[in-house]
C-alpha cells in the first residue's frame, strides 16, 4: 500500500516508488540517494513533527516532514 | 601545477587537505571572504605544486552556494588533474559524483578515504577492480591518521595532464539521445559528450556557455517525450538514475561485506538524538559551551584591555589627548582594544568550540532536534546554526547564512540573527540590569529577546509567502576532530571575523575621538533628544552612547559612566531607566561590522530594511518596558 515517508514506522523497510515534486525537489532529495526505487529505513523521528531520520545504503539523512510528505513509499 | 580536491560533503576531504597543507607545505594561502575554497602550496618531486580544497558537493549540477562554488571553479580555472575523495563507507552514494566528474574525461583519480569507517561497517573494497573498472588510478586512504596521503599525491602527480578515456556508458536508449544531442553541438565544453548530457540534465549554466545549431531546442524536446514514454521519470532526471544504477553495480561488484563492529555513532545517537534525552543533552552542552567561552574569555579581556590601557596612558605623555592628533592615536588604540582586546577574547574560544561540534558532526543533530521548533517561525533546522552563532559574535553569524539552500531562507535567517544578543551585548545586559536589577531580570531579557525573534519569523513568514524548501541534511558518523583541522577552520573563521570587523572597529573608534575632541557631544545628545527623553523617558545626556553603540555595542556601557559621570548609575537612573535603556541597546541597530556583513551576503536595499526594522522593534519594545515599568518597580 502507498503512504508518504511521513507515515512510515520506525524500524520497517520502505521502497521509494514516487517523488512528487518539481525538478529542484527531485535534484535535492536524489542527491541524498533517495532515488525511486531506493530502499529506505526508518532509524527514529524527532518529536513535535520532527524530521524523520532515514537510513538509505548504509548512509543516514534527516528529512524534514514537509519533504516526507512528498516522497511516497511502499513497505517491503 | 594545480590539484583539485573534489568531493561530496562529508567524505574527509578536507582532513585531507590539512594532511597534505601540513605535511610539505611551504606556503598557504588562506580564503578571504569572497571566496570559500582553501589554496595550499607544497613540494613534490622538487616541484611547487598547488592543492585546492573545493567545499563539498553531491553533484557539478549546484543546489547550494558551496557546491556552486565548487562548480564555478571547476568550469572557470586550469588545472592539471582531479582528485575525487570518496568516503568508503558510503560508496555507492560517493560513487555517482565520480561517474559524473569521469564524464570530464579530466585526468582524475579516486581516493578511497575512511577505509577504517567502511571496515568498521563490514565493508571492504577492491580497490585494483574498482581501478579496472573505472580506468583510473585508486588509492586507499585513512586520512585522519595520514595514512596513503603520500601514495595519493604521488599517484596523482604521476597521472596528472594524462587525458582519460571514459568507457563507462549508461543503456542503450539513453545512450543514442545523448548521440543525437551531440550532432547538435557546435561548440563544446570539454567533450561534446559531456555537453550532451549537462543539456539533458537541463543545466542552465553549461547550456548558456556553448553554441547549438538552430533546432536543437526540437531535438531535445522530441528527446524528452521519447524518454519520459519509456522511463516514466522526468527527462531531466534520467542521467542521475543511469549514475545511481551503474554506481550501485559498481558497489556490488567491488564490495565485500562482512559483520560490522559495534557501531558508536548508534549507540550515541540513541542517546543524543533521543526525543527527550536528546533534548535535554542539547540543553546541557550549549550551557557549558557558553560557561567556558565567557569563563575563558573574561579574564583574557582583563588582561589584554589593560595591555592597551598601558599604551595609551604611555601615548598620551608625548600626544595629550587635547591635541587633535593625540586624540587620533588614542582612537586608534581604543579601536585596537575592543578588537583584540574585547572582541577576540570571546570570539576565539567561541569559535574553537563551534568548530569541534562541526568535526565532531554535533551541528546537523542540532538542526535534527529543532528543526520542528524552527518551522513554527518560517525557519527549518539548518538556520540553527547561525542562530547560536550569533551569540558568540553577529558578524560571523551573517557570513554562515550563506550556506542555507535558498536566498528567502538565507534574508530571513540573516535578518533574525541580528536580534540575538552577542558576547558584547551580553556585556552591556549583565553590566546594567544584572548588575543593578538582578540576574533574574537579566535571564528574563534573553527570555524576551527569543519570544521577539519568534514573533519575527512569524511576521517575516507572512510577508515572504515562498514555502521554506525544507530540511534535507546528511548525518554523517561522529569522527573525532584532529587538531590540524580544527585549527585551520578557526583560523579561516577567524581570520573571515578580521577582515570584516577589525577595520571598522578601528575606524569607529577614530570617528568616536573626533566627536569627543570636537566636543559634539551636546549637540548630538539635543538631537537624540526626541528619542531619548520623549519616547523612552532616559536622561538626555545618554543620547551619544547610542551613537557609540552603533559602532560598538558594549562601549554603550563605558560611555553611560562617562555620559552620566559615574559609575553608579543606579544613584542617577530609575530602575525603569535602567531597564528601557538596555532592552533598546539590546535590539536596536546592528552594529556597523554587522551591517558590514549583511551589505557584503545581502546587498544593501536588505540592509536598510533590516537596520530600520531593527530600530523600530527596539523603540516599540523599549516604550511598552517604561510603560510597564512604572507599574512594577
Amino acid at each position: 500500500m502507498l503512504k508518504t515517508l511521513s507515515e512510515a514506522e520506525i524500524g520497517k523497510e520502505y521502497r521509494v516508488i514516487e517523488l512528487r515534486g518539481g525538478l529542484n525537489f527531485q535534484r535535492r532529495i536524489t542527491a541524498m540517494g533517495l532515488y525511486m526505487g531506493a530502499i529506505v529505513k526508518i532509524v527514529r523521528k524527532a518529536p513535535f513533527r520532527g524530521p524523520l531520520l532515514v537510513d538509505i545504503n548504509s548512509s543516514v539523512v534527516a528529512v524534514g516532514r514537509n519533504i516526507a510528505l512528498k516522497i511516497f513509499v511502499e513497505e517491503v | 601545477m594545480r590539484f583539485l580536491l573534489v568531493g561530496q560533503p562529508n567524505c574527509g576531504k578536507s582532513t585531507l587537505f590539512n594532511q597534505i597543507a601540513g605535511y610539505k607545505a611551504i606556503e598557504s594561502n588562506f580564503p578571504g571572504t569572497t571566496v570559500s575554497y582553501t589554496e595550499s602550496k607544497f613540494i613534490l618531486n622538487n616541484e611547487v605544486i598547488s592543492i585546492i580544497d573545493l567545499p563539498g558537493t553531491y553533484t557539478i549540477l549546484p543546489h547550494d552556494y558551496a557546491e556552486k562554488v565548487t562548480r564555478n571553479y571547476i568550469f572557470e580555472n586550469n588545472f592539471d588533474i582531479i582528485i575525487n575523495v570518496v568516503d568508503a563507507s558510503t560508496l555507492s552514494r560517493g560513487l555517482e559524483l565520480t561517474l559524473e566528474l569521469l564524464e570530464m574525461e579530466k585526468p582524475m583519480i579516486l581516493v578511497l578515504n575512511m577505509i577504517d569507517s567502511a571496515e568498521a561497517k563490514g565493508i571492504s573494497i577492491d580497490d585494483k577492480l574498482l581501478s579496472e573498472i573505472l580506468s583510473i588510478p585508486v588509492v586507499k586512504t585513512i586520512g585522519n591518521r595520514g595514512i596513503g596521503v603520500e601514495s595519493a599525491l604521488e599517484m596523482a602527480y604521476k597521472t596528472a595532464g594524462k587525458k582519460i578515456a571514459n568507457s563507462i556508458r549508461f543503456r542503450k536508449d539513453v545512450e543514442s539521445s545523448i548521440a543525437e544531442i551531440m550532432k547538435c553541438i557546435k561548440e563544446f565544453i570539454f567533450n561534446k559528450r559531456f555537453t550532451a548530457i549537462k543539456l539533458l540534465e537541463k543545466d542552465d549554466y553549461i547550456a548558456k556557455k556553448v553554441t547549438l545549431c538552430e533546432d536543437t531546442g526540437r531535438v531535445l524536446s522530441d528527446i524528452r517525450k521519447r524518454i519520459e514514454e519509456s522511463h516514466g521519470i522526468d527527462s531531466e532526471m534520467i542521467v542521475s538514475y543511469e549514475r545511481h544504477g551503474l554506481a550501485m553495480d559498481i558497489f556490488e561488484r567491488v564490495a565485500k561485506f562482512s559483520k560490522p563492529k559495534r557501531n558508536f555513532t548508534k549507540v550515541a545517537d540513541d542517546v543524543l538524538m533521543h526525543p527527550v534525552w536528546g533534548y535535554f543533552f542539547l540543553t546541557i552542552i550549549v550551557i557549558v559551551f557558553f560557561n567556558i567561552v565567557f569563563k575563558l574569555g573574561q579574564p583574557v579581556e582583563g588582561w589584554l584591555t589593560a595591555i592597551f590601557d598601558n599604551l595609551s596612558h604611555y601615548l598620551e605623555h608625548y600626544f595629550p589627548a587635547s591635541q587633535f592628533i593625540g586624540s587620533i592615536i588614542a582612537g586608534t588604540i581604543n579601536g585596537l582594544s575592543a578588537g583584540i582586546g574585547i572582541a577576540l577574547p570571546y570570539i576565539f574560544p567561541f569559535i574553537v568550540g563551534l568548530s569541534f561540534l562541526e568535526d565532531v558532526g554535533y551541528l546537523p543533530r542540532i538542526a535534527f532536534l529543532v528543526d520542528a521548533f524552527m518551522h513554527k517561525i518560517g525557519l527549518h533546522g539548518k538556520s540553527i546554526i547561525p542562530l547560536i552563532t550569533g551569540y558568540g559574535c553577529n558578524v560571523p553569524a551573517i557570513l554562515s547564512t550563506r550556506n542555507m539552500n535558498n536566498e528567502s531562507d538565507k534574508f530571513k535567517t540573516a535578518f533574525l540573527a541580528t536580534f540575538i544578543p552577542c558576547s558584547a551585548r551580553t556585556i552591556v545586559i549583565m553590566g546594567l540590569v544584572g548588575y543593578y536589577l538582578g540576574g533574574n531580570m537579566a535571564l528574563l531579557i534573553y527570555v524576551l529577546n527569543i519570544i521577539v525573534i519568534a514573533i519575527m519569523g512569524k511576521i517575516l513568514t507572512r510577508i515572504d509567502e515562498e514555502p521554506s524548501p525544507g530540511l534535507v541534511i546528511e548525518i554523517p558518523s561522529y569522527h573525532l576532530p584532529t587538531i590540524k583541522s580544527l585549527s585551520q577552520k578557526t583560523w579561516f573563521r577567524l581570520k573571515d571575523f578580521v577582515y570584516v570587523a577589525f577595520p571598522i572597529i578601528i575606524v569607529s573608534s577614530v570617528i568616536l575621538s573626533i566627536i569627543d575632541y570636537f566636543k559634539l557631544t551636546n549637540w548630538i545628545n539635543r538631537l537624540l533628544s526626541p528619542i531619548t527623553t520623549f519616547i523612552l523617558g532616559l536622561p538626555q545626556k545618554v543620547g551619544v552612547t547610542l551613537i557609540f553603540g552603533i559602532f560598538r555595542k558594549e562601549l554603550t556601557l563605558i560611555m553611560l559612566n562617562q555620559a552620566l559621570g559615574t559609575d553608579k548609575i543606579a544613584t542617577v537612573m530609575t530602575k525603569t531607566q535602567i531597564l528601557v535603556f538596555t532592552l533598546f541597546i539590546v535590539f536596536y541597530v546592528p552594529c556597523v561590522s554587522t551591517i558590514a556583513a549583511l551589505k557584503m551576503e545581502l546587498g544593501t536595499k536588505k540592509t536598510i530594511v533590516i537596520s530600520l526594522t531593527t530600530i523600530a522593534v527596539a523603540l516599540i519594545i523599549a516604550f511598552s518596558a517604561r510603560i510597564i515599568g512604572n507599574f512594577v518597580f
